[in-house]
C-alpha cells in the first residue's frame, strides 16, 4: 500500500492515488493526503488505477473524505476502479455519493 | 549484579572474586559442582561462571542441572576453561552454556563479556516485564469483553433464532466483529429477521449494535413495517455513529398468512431466494446505501416482495463469507457460494454445507469466526398458532370504554401506517394483552383489504402465481406513490361487557366495492381473497355493507376465556 497526492497548479483539484490494497493499513496515509492540504480544493479525484482491493474500512475512509470536503456539497470522483472495486462500491450504493468515472 | 563463581581452585576463585567485586558486582562462591548447585538455588544469581573441570559434578553437568530450573526466566552461564580443543569448547555451548573464557582469566576480556551479558539480561528483563504487563492487560480485556458480551446478549438477545425453520452461523464473539443477527415473531404470525454488519471491529461496532437491536425488538412487536423501522434505525445510527462507520443490513419479513417474503438489502452482498422445487435461485441485491450514511431527509426504503411458501428458503450473508481467504489470499467469492447453494439446494441445512465448504477452501478451522450466515425456511406457524397467548392479570384498565377513529386520505394512505397507532391505543387496556396477536391480525387484514382491494383496486387473484406475486407488490407500491384521492376510515369501538368487552372494527373505503357473496364463497378455498376465513375464525361476526365498501367486524372477549 502506498498513498500519494498531488494538488493541481491552480489549486482547484486534489488527486489522491492509492497503490495496492486500500484497507485499514492505509488509514493514516490516506487521511494525511487530504488533511495536509488547506484549504481543501473543491474537486477531489481518488485515482484507483493502482488499487487492487478495497474493503469496508476503505469505504469508511472515503466517507470521511467526503465529510471533510463538504459532505453533500462535495465533489469527489473515483477514477479508474477495477471491476472488483466497482462491484464493492455498487453493493454499497456508493455511486449515490461519489462519481464513478 | 549477583554473580556465582564455581571453581575448585581456591586461588583462581579468589582472584576472580576480587576482580568482579572491584567492578561492583556481588559475588557468591562455590568450591565444587554440588556446592554450585546449592548456592545457585540459595542465591539465584543473575550470571554463573563455571569451571569445566571440577570434582563431583563437572561444569557440563552443573550447567545441565541448573538450566532446567524453570523458576527463572533466563540467566547466562559462562564456562571457565583451560581446555583448548575445539570439541571441548563446543561442548560448553551444547551443555547449555552461553559463552566460554579461557584460563588463565584475562581481566579485560571477562569484564567485557560480563558487560555484554548484563546488557542482554537487562533487555531480557525489560521484555519479560513488558510481556507480563501485556498479558495482564490482555486478561483484563478478555474479562471485560466477556462481561460486555453478557450485557450485550441481554439487550440484543437472539429472539426466536432458535426456531426450527432457521439455520444460522454466528461466532459467539461476533459482536466484536461487528455482526448482529436478530429474529422476532411478527404480531400477526410469521417472523422478522435482521442481519447487520457494522464496519470496523471491537467496541465501536458493539456500541452501534445496541440501539439497532432495541429498535428492532421495540418496533417489531408493536407491528411497525420494515420501512418505518429502518427509517427509525437509520435516524438513530446517523446521529450516533461517527462518519466512516456504517452498517450494512438485510431485513426480512416472512408473512405466514399471505405466504409472502418482504426483503430489503442495504449494502450487504446478494441474498438469495431459493425455490427448492424448481431449484431456482433469485439474487436479491443491495438497493440502498448502508445505514448511518444518508441523512434522515434523504433516506428512502423500497422493499421487494416475493411469494414464499413451504418450498422456499432465503439465505442471507455478510461479506465475511465472500471475502474469506485461502492460504494464498484468494477470496471465496460469490460464484463458489452460489455453486455450493445449488449443489445443496434440497438439503435441510444449506448453512452447514456452505460453512463446511468455506472452511475447506480456507484450509483453516478458525476462519468461521468472521462468518455470519442465515438460512430461513417457511416458519412452522399455522394460522392457529397465532391464537396463542400468555397468562395475564385481570384488572380493569386503560381504554376499555373508548372509541378511536382515523380517516386517511390521498397521499397519507401511502405515508402512514395506522396499525401501530391503533394497536397501542387498544392495548392500553391491559386485559387485552393475551388477545394482541388476534386483534393485530383482524385489524391489519381489514385495513389491508380496504387499501389494496378497495382504494387501489388490486385483485388478490394476481397473487396465485410467483410472477403475479411480485407484480402485485410492485403495483401496490406504484399505486401508493401515485395516490392523491381516495380514503380509508378506520374506527375501533371498545365497550366493556359483563365479563370482558366487545371490540367493533368498522372500516370504510373509497373503492368500488366487490361481490361479497362471490368472495365469501371462493375465499373459503384459499387464504387469498381477503383472508376472510381467517377473519371469520377470529371474529364473532364479519359483515359487509354498501356493496363491500364498508365492513364491520365484532370481536368479543372474556376475562375467563383466554384464547389458547
Amino acid at each position: 500500500m502506498a498513498v500519494s497526492s498531488v494538488t493541481s497548479a491552480d489549486g482547484k483539484s486534489l488527486t489522491i492515488s492509492i497503490e495496492g490494497r486500500f484497507d485499514f493499513s492505509a488509514h493514516q496515509a490516506f487521511r494525511g493526503a487530504y488533511e495536509k492540504v488547506s484549504p481543501i480544493p473543491s474537486d477531489i479525484i481518488v485515482d484507483m488505477s493502482g488499487t487492487t482491493y478495497l474493503d469496508s474500512s476503505a469505504l469508511g475512509m472515503l466517507l470521511l473524505l467526503r465529510d471533510h470536503s463538504g459532505g453533500d456539497s462535495s465533489n469527489i470522483q473515483l477514477k479508474n476502479c477495477n471491476e472488483d472495486i466497482k462491484k464493492i462500491l455498487t453493493i454499497s450504493n456508493f455511486e449515490q455519493l461519489f462519481k464513478l468515472v | 549484579m549477583k554473580i556465582l563463581i564455581a571453581d575448585d581452585n581456591h586461588t583462581d576463585r579468589l582472584i576472580l572474586s576480587k576482580v568482579l567485586e572491584n567492578l561492583n558486582h556481588e559475588v557468591v562462591q562455590a568450591k565444587d559442582g554440588s556446592d554450585a548447585i546449592e548456592q545457585f538455588k540459595k542465591h539465584a544469581p543473575a550470571l554463573v561462571l563455571l569451571d569445566v573441570l571440577m570434582p563431583g559434578y563437572d561444569g557440563y553437568e552443573v550447567a545441565e542441572i541448573i538450566k532446567t530450573d524453570s523458576s527463572r526466566a533466563w540467566f547466562p552461564i559462562i564456562f571457565l576453561t583451560s581446555l583448548t580443543e575445539a570439541s571441548d569448547l563446543a561442548k560448553c555451548i551444547t551443555a547449555g552454556g552461553d559463552d566460554f573464557v579461557s584460563k588463565p582469566i584475562n581481566k579485560i576480556i571477562i569484564k567485557a563479556k560480563i558487560d555484554a551479558f548484563e546488557r542482554i539480561i537487562n533487555l531480557y528483563d525489560t521484555v519479560a516485564e513488558q510481556r507480563e504487563r501485556i498479558q495482564y492487560h490482555h486478561e483484563h480485556l478478555v474479562q471485560e469483553q466477556e462481561a460486555a458480551k453478557r450485557i450485550f446478549n441481554n439487550i440484543a438477545h437472539r429472539g426466536c433464532l432458535a426456531s426450527d425453520n432457521i439455520n444460522y452461523h454466528l461466532s459467539p464473539m461476533s459482536i466484536f466483529n461487528g455482526d448482529l443477527m436478530l429474529a422476532a415473531e411478527l404480531p400477526m404470525g410469521g417472523m422478522r429477521l435482521f442481519l447487520a454488519d457494522f464496519t470496523g471491529h471491537g467496541l465501536p461496532a458493539a456500541i452501534g449494535a445496541m440501539p439497532a437491536s432495541e429498535i428492532f425488538y421495540g418496533m417489531t412487536t408493536k407491528g411497525f413495517s420494515i420501512p418505518d423501522m429502518m427509517v427509525e434505525m437509520n435516524k438513530r445510527l446517523y446521529s450516533v455513529l461517527p462518519r466512516g462507520i456504517f452498517c450494512c443490513v438485510i431485513v426480512i419479513d416472512i408473512d405466514s398468512i399471505d405466504e409472502a417474503l418482504t426483503i430489503w438489502n442495504a449494502g450487504a452482498p446478494n441474498s438469495f431466494l431459493i425455490d427448492t422445487k424448481s431449484k431456482q435461485l433469485t439474487p436479491i441485491p443491495s438497493s440502498h446505501l448502508p445505514l448511518g450514511i444518508q441523512s434522515p431527509e434523504k433516506f428512502k426504503v423500497a422493499c421487494q416482495s416475493f411469494e414464499f411458501t413451504k418450498h422456499h428458503k432465503v439465505i442471507a450473508v455478510t461479506d465475511g463469507i465472500i471475502e474469506a481467504e485461502d492460504i494464498h489470499g484468494n477470496m471465496f467469492g460469490e460464484e463458489k457460494m452460489v455453486d455450493c447453494i445449488k449443489a445443496n439446494v434440497t438439503s435441510d441445512n444449506i448453512c452447514g454445507a456452505l460453512l463446511a465448504e468455506v472452511n475447506l477452501f480456507c484450509g483453516k478451522t478458525d476462519q468461521s469466526d468472521d462468518l455470519s450466515l442465515l438460512e430461513v425456511a417457511f416458519p412452522a406457524i399455522s394460522s392457529d398458532d397465532i391464537l396463542q397467548s400468555s397468562e395475564m392479570e385481570l384488572t380493569e384498565s386503560g381504554t376499555s370504554d373508548s372509541e378511536l377513529s382515523l380517516k386517511l386520505r390521498g397521499k397519507s394512505l401511502g405515508n402512514f401506517d395506522p396499525i401501530p397507532l391503533f394497536m397501542q391505543t387498544i392495548l392500553s387496556c391491559n386485559e387485552l394483552a393475551p388477545h394482541r396477536a388476534r386483534i393485530f391480525t383482524v385489524l391489519s387484514e381489514l385495513y389491508n383489504n380496504a387499501l389494496d382491494h378497495g382504494v387501489l383496486g388490486l385483485d388478490s387473484a394476481m397473487k396465485n402465481s410467483s410472477e403475479g406475486f411480485a407484480n402485485y407488490y410492485a403495483k401496490r407500491i406504484q399505486g401508493l406513490n401515485d395516490l392523491d384521492v381516495g380514503f380509508v376510515k378506520v374506527s375501533v369501538d371498545h365497550h366493556p361487557t359483563a365479563n370482558g368487552g366487545r371490540l367493533i372494527f368498522s372500516i370504510a373505503d373509497s373503492g368500488e366495492g366487490f361481490d361479497v357473496q362471490k368472495i365469501v364463497k371462493e375465499g373459503v378455498k384459499d387464504y387469498s381473497g381477503r383472508g376472510l376465513p381467517l377473519l371469520l375464525k377470529l371474529c364473532d361476526t364479519v359483515e359487509y355493507f354498501d356493496s363491500g365498501t364498508r365492513v364491520k367486524a365484532i370481536y368479543n372477549w372474556d376475562h375467563h376465556d383466554i384464547p389458547e
